[in-house]
């Protein structure tokens, strides 16, 4: 578990973490085209049949999947809202007593939003799980990032594991002091406060205090930069680049066509 | 009587991963403890469990003779009073006394018996004064006192304190000291802290803990002669001490520098 919680990167030895960064972007990049572009929910579904032998070769298939069971809830509340309170239903599916009436074409817009997320969201992980923040950076800058921006997206992906940590902390302090974080809806928002004010004023904090030796370090000189980690592009980057736009390609046709 | 009875605890944050490694320890009333030990032999996981922040993988925790694990972290707060290493990783609130009157209002206690509290832990720790300030306000020394009145304020039986002098100045090291001193007098006390000065001077029990395991449990007076064990986990016993243990003839378990003294004035004497 290196590295845990500095980002949600896992350092481990397999074909996928040696791919280089901007090839595995690529994918997502052509994923999330895909996913808002594709004709048919299964059409999207359909590219988790990719992502799972991928994880496998990563070696991070349990990880991948991970997010989406904490999140079955908002996806059963997708389901909810959309089949009985879709704005442009015309199709009935049932009539339920008190004038609710369960919609199909607000289920198959529900199924169409919670595949698009889905898979979104699972090759967006599998990206973050398996990309060194320092190489996605590094890779990014050579083809033209402003450095800014790319220290941006290096600290984005390192503050939700930092949270987690320092929100496991607080809630344990705040614990210790006798308040109750489980239990029913009003206990869990009563304890929002005690949990959020210290979490806020220590990120505005270390925020104030991250920029000040980010200074002191020439963060803002100007000229060439550098970087310790270097990802160079290979002649298999450039195949896996060549079969992802090449299927992203037929898949979209073949879903308009068919 | 014993206040904490941990028998034959391991625990492991990981599979495999042991932090404590088949732990047995007796609390008893009125103790100053100290837990000493470099960084991760794994003092703060052990006491997380006194409370029940964290649950034994394997083994028991009992408190006042119940079984820890059938209780809440709230519930066992009321026993033992745990001040993180942090102060800015607890406060939230906008006054101090607010701040110090969470952990008992959590405990259901009531207005006038609230502020009794409130205003008894102020007094402890020496922040009355203070006690309508803004908590952030406060300098990092205050705002650590503040940490610590807000577990007083709850009255538990036992008060345990992370590294309490981390980041002081010596105003700082010599209000936590005192501090202890009074806190003493009505409960138990455990500290967990490299400050080997503070250590020899509040101490009345000193457990020493490398790779998960005890390695010793005794006075510190004995602890600090045990240089094969104290070298182990990389600590070193108070200047005063080594001093002495280097002069010939004198006694190897001197902790402070009044007793240095009177050993000296013997020996000038003979």
């Amino acid at each position: 578990m290196a590295n845990a919680g500095l980002t949600s990167y896992i350092e481990k030895n397999s074909y996928f973490h040696k791919v280089n960064p901007l090839t595995k972007l690529l994918i997502l990049i052509c994923v999330i085209i895909l996913s808002f572009t594709l004709k048919n929910f299964i059409y999207i579904l359909a590219l988790l049949v990719i992502i799972i032998p991928i994880a496998i070769k990563s070696k991070v298939l349990s990880m991948t999947f991970s997010p989406i069971f904490k999140l079955y809830f908002m996806f059963i509340l997708l389901f909810f809202i959309q089949g009985f309170f879709h704005p442009y239903a015309t199709e009935k599916l049932i009539d339920l007593p008190f004038g609710f009436t369960l919609w199909k074409d607000g289920l198959l817009y529900a199924a169409y939003i919670a595949a698009r997320i889905f898979v979104m969201m699972v090759f967006g992980y599998w990206f973050v799980l398996t990309t060194h923040p320092g190489d996605l950076v590094s890779s990014l800058s050579r083809i033209g990032l402003p450095h800014a921006l790319g220290y941006i997206i290096l600290t984005t992906l390192q503050i939700i594991p930092r949270f987690r940590t320092q929100m496991q902390t607080i809630i344990d302090a705040q614990r210790s002091r006798g308040l109750e974080t489980q239990g029913n809806l009003i206990q869990r928002l009563k304890s929002f406060v005690p949990l959020l004010g210290p979490l806020f004023m220590g990120s505005v904090q270390q925020a104030v205090e991250k920029s000040m030796a980010l200074e002191a370090r020439a963060f803002s000189a100007k000229g060439e930069k550098t970087s310790y980690r270097q990802a160079t592009i290979k002649t298999k980057d450039k195949v896996i680049m060549v079969i992802t736009v090449l299927f992203s390609i037929s898949w979209e046709v073949l879903s308009w066509t068919l | 009587m014993s206040i904490i009875q941990v028998k034959n605890v391991s625990f492991e944050y990981f599979k495999g991963v042991k932090v404590l490694n088949n732990i047995n320890f007796t609390l008893n009333k009125g103790e100053v403890v100290a837990i000493i030990g470099q960084n991760g032999s794994g003092k703060t996981t052990l006491v997380k469990h006194f409370n029940g922040l964290l649950r034994p993988t394997k083994g028991e925790v009992l408190i006042n003779d119940e079984d820890a694990v059938k209780k809440t972290v709230a519930q066992l707060s009321h026993t033992c009073g745990y001040v993180f290493q942090n102060p800015d990783d607890q406060i939230f609130n906008s006054v101090v006394t607010a701040e110090v009157a969470f952990g008992p209002s959590n405990m259901g206690i009531k207005s006038h018996e609230l502020k009794v509290r409130v205003n008894e832990a102020l007094r402890t720790v020496g922040l009355y004064e203070e006690r309508d300030k803004h908590p952030l306000d406060l300098d990092l020394n205050q705002k650590k006192l503040v940490a610590i009145a807000s577990i007083v304020a709850m009255r538990p039986e036992l008060i345990i304190l992370d590294e309490p002098t981390t980041g002081q100045d010596h105003a700082g090291l010599l209000r936590v000291e005192a501090l202890i001193n009074e806190l003493r007098k009505n409960y138990t006390v455990i500290i967990i802290s490299h400050d080997m000065n503070l250590v020899a001077r509040v101490a009345s029990r000193v457990v020493m803990m490398c790779n998960g395991e005890i390695i010793f449990d005794g006075s510190p007076k004995e602890a600090f002669t045990k240089n094969a064990l104290m070298k182990k986990t990389y600590l070193k016993p108070p200047i005063i001490t080594e001093l002495a243990q280097s002069l010939k003839g004198f006694k190897r378990d001197v902790l402070t520098v009044d007793e240095f003294m009177d050993e000296l004035k013997t020996k000038l004497k003979k």
